[in-house]
């Protein structure tokens, strides 16, 4: 690394009194996840609250969990790299989520069945082996999708910290912050999970718009807009033109705005943790509202993180961008935003934002760990077994998997090093599960001709999203010679590859009793 | 481009006024959800 780039990470504007908040911040925490640890008596308390979160709380723990600084930090890069046109994401997201809530659509009939775990459904819908399957499917795409959660959030620390990035700091940020949300979770759960984010989110919405107003204020509202126009010109603003995104992107983005609040587990655990389904549409509807935020607010800092380094600091500017004999450039885009923070933010209120921050990332490990441990535990392990699971076993088995999954996401963050944009990871590897998910959950519920070999089908043809990975993408681009394979080609073809065998295996398979009860087209 | 512009203008600003009145609700509607969600917990808990 060169002396500038060491340089550039190291200045900040975060000082002993930074680190007095953030400390203070996460003992309070850790003390009240801890607290709350007598209420986790029943798998139903444990994993889903009990049934009982009201409206509000229902929207603070969605916004803490969908809101995960993994989000900021890869919104950011995107920013960065395309400009106001990625704006385009975070308005389909809100749209998207609007259209769920005042229509209920997938979420209200899952929570009218009752279900802790989307598999549970399956097996209400489908069969035993259908929710098995799906389970783990579920888990392995889901614990893969988070994989980079930990190594990123730790960039973002160490970005506005000062602290060095290539020595020791990134690994022991990593562990710490680990070590912590682990605590909380194993010992408190769903009840735990759900108060923590509430004063995450309470935390988290101070810290994103006055970080906000400020970076406005530094830079000029109207110089923001007009060096992203200078620099990118037409693809700085328009999403379909030729430059970061185009039409595929953009409906491929159509879908995952969908998945993200429709079909993804840890927001539907949200919907199914809620004590109506009045509760859960109004949840959705006000929840839009974060679901365009968390995006939006983060891409618009990567934007002023573009300008703050073509219009005040011209000389990092360069260490963003890969040399044009193809090297590598010398610091990742990830670095951008937060180096920016760290340089906008006085004293006292980087402490304050970097504590939002550290909420962000806390309040989406603990609900990711919590998930997809509780489906190893509901809906692989307890259905293989041949005996009946008590609910402490259940309890136990998803505490030991809480620290398994911690310790596979430690080790994939330190090893991992492929070269998709983050949020480009996260979309392919969401859609192991997701792309075979969309026809179980949308043709279970509203098609009764659904059966259980297309389901089966759907899931194993989910899988071939795991070619949308930058290694095997450029694998299969250059043994079949294509001219272009976009994550977004991949994701596209695999939706339309699951949708296809679904249907195809219901008609030519059908299940040999009828699931009415839970078709509600019946009801 | 400038169709554009004007377009994600009014979104930024429209969404962080949104967000703010959202933050407002949900800070005062989310403290009283918990007490509640502890009192019924506790009863089950009993």
């Amino acid at each position: 690394m060169s002396e500038l780039a060491r340089e550039a990470l190291s200045r900040t504007n975060f000082s002993i009194y930074d680190w007095g908040i953030v400390v203070a911040y996460l003992s309070v925490s850790l003390v009240i996840g801890l607290f709350v640890k007598r209420f986790a008596v029943s798998m139903t308390s444990y994993i889903g609250a009990g049934r009982g979160v009201g409206t509000w709380l229902g929207v603070a723990t969605m916004t803490g969990t969908e809101l995960g600084l993994i989000t900021v930090m890869y919104s950011a890069e995107k920013g960065f790299n395309g400009g106001f046109a990625a704006f385009h994401i975070a308005a389909l997201a809100g749209i998207v989520t609007l259209m769920v809530g005042l229509t209920g659509f997938v979420v209200v009939p899952l929570r009218k069945l009752k279900v802790l775990t989307i598999p549970e459904y399956y097996e209400q819908r489908f069969d035993r082996s259908t929710r098995i399957l799906g389970g783990t499917i579920l888990a392995f795409g889901g614990i893969l999708n988070m994989g980079l959660f930990l190594k990123i959030g730790s960039m973002f620390i160490v970005g506005i910290t000062g602290l060095p990035a290539d020595g020791f700091a990134l690994f022991a940020v990593m562990t710490i912050l680990l070590v912590l949300v682990l605590v909380y979770t194993v010992l408190g759960g769903m009840v735990s999970v759900i108060i923590t984010d509430y004063i995450q989110f309470v935390v988290l919405s101070f810290g994103l718009l006055l970080t906000t107003c400020l970076a406005i204020s530094k830079l000029g509202w109207t110089n923001i807009f007009d060096t992203v126009g200078n620099r990118m010109g037409e693809s700085g603003f328009n999403p379909l033109a030729d430059g970061e995104f185009g039409p595929s992107y953009v409906v491929w983005m159509a879908i995952t705005g969908l998945i993200s609040c429709a079909v993804w587990p840890t927001a539907v655990a949200r919907a199914l943790s809620m004590k109506s389904t009045e509760a859960l549409k109004r949840q959705y509807m006000w929840s839009s509202i974060s679901f365009t935020i968390r995006f939006m607010i983060p891409y618009f800092w990567g934007i002023c993180a573009l300008v703050f380094f073509v219009t005040m600091a011209p000389e990092l500017e360069g260490l963003f961008v890969a040399s044009s004999e193809g090297g590598e450039a010398e610091l990742s885009p990830l670095y951008a935003m937060p180096i920016f923070l760290g340089r906008l933010l006085p004293a006292g209120v980087i402490g304050v934002v970097s504590a939002a921050m550290i909420a962000a990332f806390m309040s989406t490990h603990d609900s990711y760990l919590l998930c997809w441990s509780s489906v190893i535990t509901q809906d692989v392990v307890a259905p293989l077994k041949s005996e009946q699971m008590t609910a402490n076993q259940r309890i136990r088995l998803t505490r030991i998997m809480i620290v398994v999954i911690g310790i596979f996401i430690w080790a994939w963050g330190l090893f991992y090093d492929g070269g998709d944009d983050v949020w480009d990871y996260m979309a392919i590897t969401g859609a192991i599960y997701f792309t075979g998910a969309i026809p179980l959950l949308i043709g279970g519920l509203y098609w009764k001709r659904a059966s259980t070999v297309g389901a089966k089908l759907s899931l194993l043809a989910g899988c071939s999203a795991v070619l949308g990975l930058e290694p095997l993408r450029v694998a299969v681009q250059n043994a079949l010679q294509l001219p272009e394979l976009t994550s977004a080609h991949v994701g596209l073809l695999t939706v339309g590859l699951t949708s296809t065998v679904f249907v195809i295996g219901s008609l030519a398979f059908p299940s040999e009793k009828q699931h009415d009860k839970t078709t509600t087209t019946e009801k | 481009m400038e169709f554009w512009r004007l377009v994600w203008q009014v979104c930024l600003i429209g969404s962080m006024v949104a967000f703010a009145v959202m933050a407002i609700f949900t800070t005062i509607g989310g403290a009283r959800d918990i007490r509640t969600l502890l009192q019924r917990l506790d009863d089950d808990s009993k």
